[in-house]
């Protein structure tokens, strides 16, 4: 059998041979050596990374996941045409998790082992994203969030989360609390959200007010997809209070602003992240002039864009897309620009491993679009500080003067 | 006692949205049989037709409400005529299953046309500022509903019980077949019902868009709220889908203001099944003679 595959004039055992022999192991060695430098880590090859992008792209926050997909798809584009990183072009897949834990769960599985993802990018709704953390500390995928605002992500640490979007639900609320007691001086501050997740930010303002021993005035709930929240209104107008958070998505908020003003309650709105949108002023009119709400973008405003970062965003992203882009795009682009930094950070011999240290060693790392970013081997939430805008009237919003970091609480000059 | 007074205008204020998409409900079953699944669609059709009228064929309030009552007219015609008639006579599971599919199919077709965007929707009058009666608030736009849910409602009645279409349409509901007997023309009497159903559906979808924050693609989420009250009121009486609607709305304002915001889903549907236990038929409806 062996001679049918060696050279007749080769003799078994003589000199020759053996070298040939020396020379075959060699090369089978060095094969088995670079291929399975490549075929151990999942998604990395010679000259690409695959990158999943799990976020929300159907359901009743399907909006936020085209947005989501399109900020970082914008900079990974970018990032190509430049040559890639290390010389590694992105390939990003999207799955979706359609604002639901199991759906979440599935497509992060078929993203982690049909598409063999390196790591994973995004979220979306918060419930689908907390959903989607056993999964991720079981299979050890790195997760760089950067949109959702649960600190469930990162507390307790999970050590291959990163999470540096919104503003989380806990610093969310002690700065809304800061402000209103500090800043706006309120003595009476009611509050209205939705309920689930996302109106989890409850509990932490509670909590926040204890520190000033005030209670909630007035606490109002309602359920998606309600469309009268007159009850909950007239009791807010009964208590009367000086600030009222506001924690809903934009619709909501735009019924819950018309039906004030219809019902004569006048207060200070004080809305998160949720609301800090374009739509939510095209949506609202000028029922939303005055409206106090988080901002996640450090001190840039995408319809007045500051930093070289934010104007080659905005530029690119109206080019490629055809429209203005807002904080979720931004958010985004922002996210890939802080996964990609890392990766480069880990260098040529990239490992899910390396990727962790290397994003670990980041410190108030400028990506000209959020607020710096740092890592610690001990903290994985990465924003430095937040701000406040006010809508102003021509649906114009503009920066309040405190800062709120982590930490340090409100910076009022 | 200011506060429950308010409470209960406001009450009549969101019932009269529900009263208006009760009407649609209990409209279409009561002249063909079958229960809607769809009349949230339509009303979102209806509200996406008057927004274009508007923004882009920039014409007024009014004028884009009776362009867009053709559109919808014709689009109702068009509904009967390609999908409904076909299946009018097969079992009530596959009509359900053909208007959710239908439903679905629209609210797709939204998405992909105008995206999950949410426009804000203009007032019939200016900027609807409230007006004070005492301590108590209402707006144009409200009384504007209840006034016209109170004027279709009648005009329904009047119609249903005094015009010979109108008695044709009664008893095509009660029996297709011997209606035919009679010399009825059941297809004329189906397409005429599912032009009315849209002209109501696109009524109600201009009038309730600025009040449910705006037209979206899933603004017709809110004809739940009309399917309750029709079947409160009684699905085969039209005084009875309006009273549903506004008792629907009260309900709600008070479970909400005196009891629990969180619960105040809870508290009207634990009243909604209560009232349908003592009195199955509805408040206003009547025992009918089949079953299906």
């Amino acid at each position: 059998m062996v001679h049918l595959f060696c050279p007749k004039n080769i003799i078994i055992g003589g000199r020759k041979m053996k070298i040939f022999r020396i020379v075959i192991l060699g090369l089978v060695i060095c094969l088995i050596f670079i291929g399975t430098s490549y075929s151990q880590v999942p998604g990395v090859a010679k000259d690409t990374i695959k990158i999943g992008m799990i976020t929300t792209m159907s359901g009743p926050a399907g909006w936020m996941g085209k947005m989501i997909k399109t900020g970082a798809e914008l900079y990974f584009d970018e990032l190509n045409q430049a040559g890639g990183v290390n010389g590694r072009k992105i390939v990003m897949i999207t799955g979706d998790d359609e604002c639901t834990a199991s759906k979440a769960i599935s497509s992060t599985k078929r993203l982690i082992e049909r598409n063999q993802v390196f790591t994973l990018l995004g979220g979306g709704c918060s419930v689908a994203v907390v959903g989607m953390i056993p999964l991720i500390d079981e299979t050890g995928i790195p997760f760089y969030s950067s949109i959702s605002a649960s600190e469930r992500l990162v507390v307790p640490l999970h050590k291959t989360v990163f999470h540096a979007g919104n503003v989380r639900f806990d610093h969310a609320s002690e700065f809304m609390v800061d402000m209103a007691v500090k800043f706006f001086k309120a003595k009476k501050i009611g509050y209205i959200g939705i309920t689930g997740e996302y109106g989890a930010v409850l509990k932490f303002l509670e909590k926040g007010l204890n520190k000033y021993q005030m209670k909630m005035v007035s606490v109002e709930t309602y359920n998606l997809p309600d469309t009268d929240m007159s009850s909950q209104i007239l009791k807010l107008k009964a208590a009367d209070p000086e600030v009222t958070i506001l924690q809903s998505y934009v619709k909501d908020a735009a019924i819950i602003l018309r039906q004030a003003k219809d019902l004569g309650f006048k207060t200070l709105w004080m809305g998160g992240t949720a609301v800090a949108t374009g739509d939510f002023m095209k949506v609202t009119g000028n029922d939303s002039v005055g409206v106090v709400m988080l901002w996640s973008l450090g001190e840039e405003l995408p319809e007045n864009p500051r930093s070289p970062q934010m104007v080659n965003f905005i530029t690119k992203y109206k080019n490629k897309y055809g429209y203005q882009p807002d904080f979720v795009e931004a958010l985004s682009y922002a996210g890939a620009i802080v996964l990609t930094e890392g990766i480069k950070r880990a260098g040529k011999d990239l490992t899910r491993e390396k990727l962790i240290g290397a994003l670990e060693t980041l410190r108030e790392f400028p990506t000209g679009i959020t607020a710096p970013i740092t890592f610690t081997k001990d903290n994985h939430f990465g924003i430095s500080y937040y701000k406040m805008v006010q809508v102003k009237p021509g649906s114009r919003r503009e920066f309040l003067e405190p800062k709120w970091a982590p930490g340090k609480g409100l910076v009022i000059k | 006692m200011d506060l429950f007074f308010q409470q209960i205008i406001s009450g009549i204020a969101s019932g009269s949205l529900y009263a208006l998409i009760a009407l649609g409900f209990t409209l279409i079953y009561k002249a063909t049989d079958i229960l809607n699944f769809m009349q949230g669609e339509l009303i979102m059709i209806g509200a996406y037709a008057g927004f274009t009228c508007i923004t882009l064929l920039k014409l007024s309030y009014f004028s884009a409400f009776l362009v867009t009552l053709v559109i919808s007219g014709l689009i109702g015609i068009m509904l009967e005529r390609i999908f409904i008639r076909s299946i009018i006579r097969s079992s009530i599971t596959i009509i359900i299953m053909v208007t959710v599919a239908l439903g679905i199919i629209f609210r797709s077709m939204a998405r992909n046309i105008v995206g999950d965007d949410v426009y804000r929707f203009p007032y019939a009058f200016g900027n609807n500022e409230p007006i004070h009666l005492g301590y108590i608030l209402i707006t144009p736009q409200s009384i504007f509903i209840i006034v016209i849910s109170v004027l279709i409602m009648s005009l329904l009645y009047s119609f249903f019980k005094f015009t010979r279409i109108g008695k044709a349409m009664r008893a095509t509901q009660q029996s297709q077949k011997t209606a035919k007997l009679m010399g009825i023309n059941t297809g004329f009497i189906y397409s005429l019902t599912w032009a009315i159903n849209s002209l109501l559906t696109a009524t109600t979808g201009i009038m309730i868009a600025p009040l449910v924050g705006g037209i979206s693609p899933e603004m017709g989420w809110v004809a739940v709220k009309g399917f309750t009250a029709a079947i409160l009121g009684g699905f085969t009486s039209l005084p009875g889908s309006v009273v549903g609607g506004f008792l629907l709305g009260v309900l709600e304002n008070l479970s909400g203001g005196y009891i629990s915001s969180s619960f105040k889903d809870i508290i009207v549907f634990l009243i909604l099944i209560a009232a349908l236990v003592f009195k199955p038929t509805g408040l206003f409806g009547k025992k009918s003679g089949r079953k299906v």
